[in-house]
């Protein structure tokens, strides 16, 4: 290879945390593809799950990505019930509405937390917490390869589901059109709880692989959804490989422009990129126009 | 009938209200306390408070001051624009002629604004920006030390730790600083920039970056490139954790590496970061208790006293921030107000620049001498270590508990 250390190093380094940018992402797009509802509670979902997880650490010793197998399936559960009510209505509402509402979800859920466990950061060191991995020639943190590995085999799984799978299919006739799809015998309800519980639980899993990476505390979830949001609408709201496409590009740009430039400048460039994209192409890198209204292809 | 009870109902709780707000008497001690006590610096906030009212309540048992009882006002200051309000109106609405706090650099800021505009002395206990004693206020005094302090214990470390073992003249040093780019940050490697160039030193590097970041690999990969001497980083605890984890993670480890304490000094760090926490350096006040023989006799025992007393009231052991207040508050009750005699900011003022006490009068170790503007000039920072798990202090020599070991830093404990 012609690259010298210091680029495979960036090449990496970026990969890795465009990977972990996915992770957070592709359940708000996938949400917001279906449902049409921009959730700004999201990054709280991941948040919570980060919290789960280390409490179930602190308290009984059990491996993070062990409990993860509990953590991800329960949220699951608990959108599929607990919160029927509240996505029923939330996806019957006005925008303005849905805005206020998983914001104001968003805001309640910091602030339990806070209440809950206070503004500590908390984080978990494992035996594999500095486990590094021989890569080629490079050595990679095991945390972020698997972080990395999971959202990769998770989008080509969701992928495939969405294209073949015959709930998939349901799930992007509803996207396309509510009411015909109600006509051909879709439960369109149904179709919405099961979205917004599998995008849930992808933001649950995203915590569940960032625990042994990061520190938790409340507010890390709206840093999260921060970034998620310019992934998505870089991408193309709605459409999953923009969400991906985003993500590895924000992650490229940022580490290139910390390294290059200056590690306080990153943010800016990376902004100045989402603002360029999105002057010359309104609907993302890969989103047609009126995605809004037309939703998940 | 239902209309009369709620009226009574309603007078009674007036009654009960106005009882609550006399429950001191007129001739007590009213002392304004803005600390944050809820939202996210709300934990360290509540902790700072608790130092205080241990110094009000000790001082209470034996008397108060004059003969008369001490009483807090507290008051809820969690953002610069609500410490504003809560300060006007523990002035003009409770009658307060003396404010104290707090935690947080900005807030603070807005505490000591509202006392210039009403001519009320403001007792600072821990926030360091230099600026607070800097705007021409008067009657703004700091007993515990600022940025500058701060830095100076960075440069003095530098010069006399590892100038030594490199075998260089400072001059010859080749220095980086990474700063998180609030005001915290900023300040300290301003004023650590600004006082290596005294000693003839230009920075190889000064670089910035936002404490809520999600990942410092660039940052990492850019020292790695540079390699410098010494690294001196000035961090909060979240990007502290970030900044070891990724250059264990990029095989990078600074040999010569000494940080300013917000985020090492911390517990919570030595269990985000394990092991690899041993022999990191943190320029801070001796947060772990000042060992006896460097205090005056009085200063030792006040110290036994109040982390016995703190460890009651919390439940654990005394962190800098709230020991500091213990501390500014009890200079306060006993060496300040007994010679002012009353609130009057002249009185108060005379009182404060008439201190005159040296290094190891105070528990965190700090002589008592004001300049003018209202800075203790006898505070300083010591410098601290992690040894085997512990936070130990090892410069200067009189506060020393242990030598320093581990300079230079062996590479990264296999795992």
């Amino acid at each position: 290879m012609g690259l010298s250390p210091a680029m495979a190093d960036l090449l990496i380094a970026s990969l890795l945390l465009g990977g972990l940018y996915v992770t957070v992402s592709i359940g708000l797009s996938l949400v917001f593809g279906v449902m049409r509802v921009m959730n700004f509670a999201h990054g709280e979902f991941v948040m919570l799950a980060m919290y789960a997880v280390y409490w179930v650490y602190e308290a009984v010793g059990i491996d993070p990505y062990v409990a993860g197998l509990v953590v991800v399936p329960a949220i699951f559960i608990i959108c599929f019930t607990v919160l029927r009510p509240f996505v029923l209505w939330l996806v019957n509402s006005p925008p303005l509405v849905q805005v206020f509402a998983t914001l104001g979800l968003s805001i309640a859920l910091q602030n339990l937390a806070l209440l809950l466990w206070a503004g500590n950061f908390r984080s978990i060191q494992t035996s594999y917490s500095n486990t590094l991995v021989d890569l080629a020639t490079m050595r990679v943190p095991l945390t972020r390869l698997v972080a990395f590995t999971v959202a990769f085999l998770l989008v080509i799984g969701l992928h495939l589901f969405m294209k073949y799978s015959f709930f998939g299919k349901a799930v992007r006739a509803t996207a396309q059109n509510r009411r015909t799809a109600r006509l051909m015998g879709i439960n369109v309800e149904r179709i919405y709880i099961l979205v917004f519980a599998l995008g849930t639980s992808i933001a649950g899993l995203a915590g569940v692989l960032l625990m042994p990476i990061y520190s938790v505390h409340p507010g890390i979830g709206f840093q999260l959804a921060l970034i998620a949001f310019v992934v998505v609408v870089l991408g193309g709201l709605g459409s999953l490989p923009g969400a991906v496409l985003g993500g590895l590009l924000i992650g490229f740009v940022e580490v290139c422009s910390g390294y290059f430039i200056s590690p306080s400048m990153k943010q800016i460039v990376y902004f100045a990129v989402f603002i360029i994209v999105l002057v010359t192409r309104p609907a993302g890198l890969l989103g047609q126009r009126g995605a809004e209204e037309v939703g998940l292809k | 009938m239902q209309m009369r009870m709620r009226s009574s109902a309603l007078a009674a709780s007036v009654a009960m209200l106005a009882a609550l707000s006399t429950a001191a008497s007129a001739e007590d001690w009213k002392i304004g306390a803005l600390f944050p006590l809820s939202g996210g610096l709300s934990v360290l906030g509540t902790e700072a408070l608790a130092g205080s009212e241990i110094a009000v309540d000790m001082v209470n048992e034996k008397g108060g001051v004059n003969g008369q009882k001490v009483v807090l006002i507290k008051a809820d200051a969690t953002s610069p624009a609500n410490a504003t309000n809560e300060a006007r109106r523990l002035v003009t609405r409770e009658g307060v002629k003396f404010l104290t706090g707090t935690y947080g650099s900005s807030i603070s800021l807005a505490i000591a604004a509202v006392g210039n505009q009403f001519k009320v002395p403001y007792w600072e206990g821990a926030a360091v920006s230099d600026e607070l004693t800097q705007r021409g206020y008067g009657y703004v005094f700091r007993l515990n030390d600022n940025a500058t302090a701060m830095a100076a214990g960075l440069v003095q470390a530098v010069d006399e730790i590892f100038a030594p073992k490199l075998g260089k003249e400072m001059k010859a040093l080749k220095i980086a600083i990474i700063h998180e780019d609030s005001a915290f940050g900023t300040s300290i490697a301003k004023d650590f920039e600004a006082q290596i160039k005294e000693k003839g030193v230009a920075l190889a590097a000064l670089e910035p970056y936002a404490a809520n970041t999600q990942d410092l690999s660039p940052l990492v990969l850019r020292l790695k490139e540079l390699n410098p001497d010494v690294l001196v980083a000035t961090q909060y605890f979240n990007d502290a954790v970030l900044l070891w984890r990724q250059a264990r993670n990029a095989s990078y480890k600074p040999k010569y590496f000494v940080a300013i304490g917000a985020g090492q000094s911390t517990p919570d760090y030595r269990k985000g970061v394990g092991e690899d926490a041993e022999g990191v350096l943190i320029a801070d006040v001796p947060s772990a208790g000042v060992k006896a023989d460097a205090l005056v006799p009085e200063a030792a025992e006040l110290q036994k006293e109040f982390i016995k007393r703190y460890k009651e009231k919390m439940g654990k052991d005394p962190a800098s921030h709230s020991t500091r207040h213990f501390s500014a508050m009890h200079v306060l009750l006993t060496k300040v107000l007994p010679k002012a005699g009353s609130f009057d900011p002249d009185k108060i003022k005379a009182a404060v620049m008439a201190l005159d006490e040296p290094i190891g009068s105070t528990i965190l170790g700090f002589g008592i001498k004001f300049a003018p503007e209202g800075q203790n000039s006898r505070s300083f920072n010591v410098i601290l270590q992690w040894q085997k798990g512990e936070l130990v202090t090892v410069w200067p020599q009189r506060f020393a508990t242990a030598a320093p070991i581990m300079v230079p830093l062996p590479d990264w404990a296999a795992k």
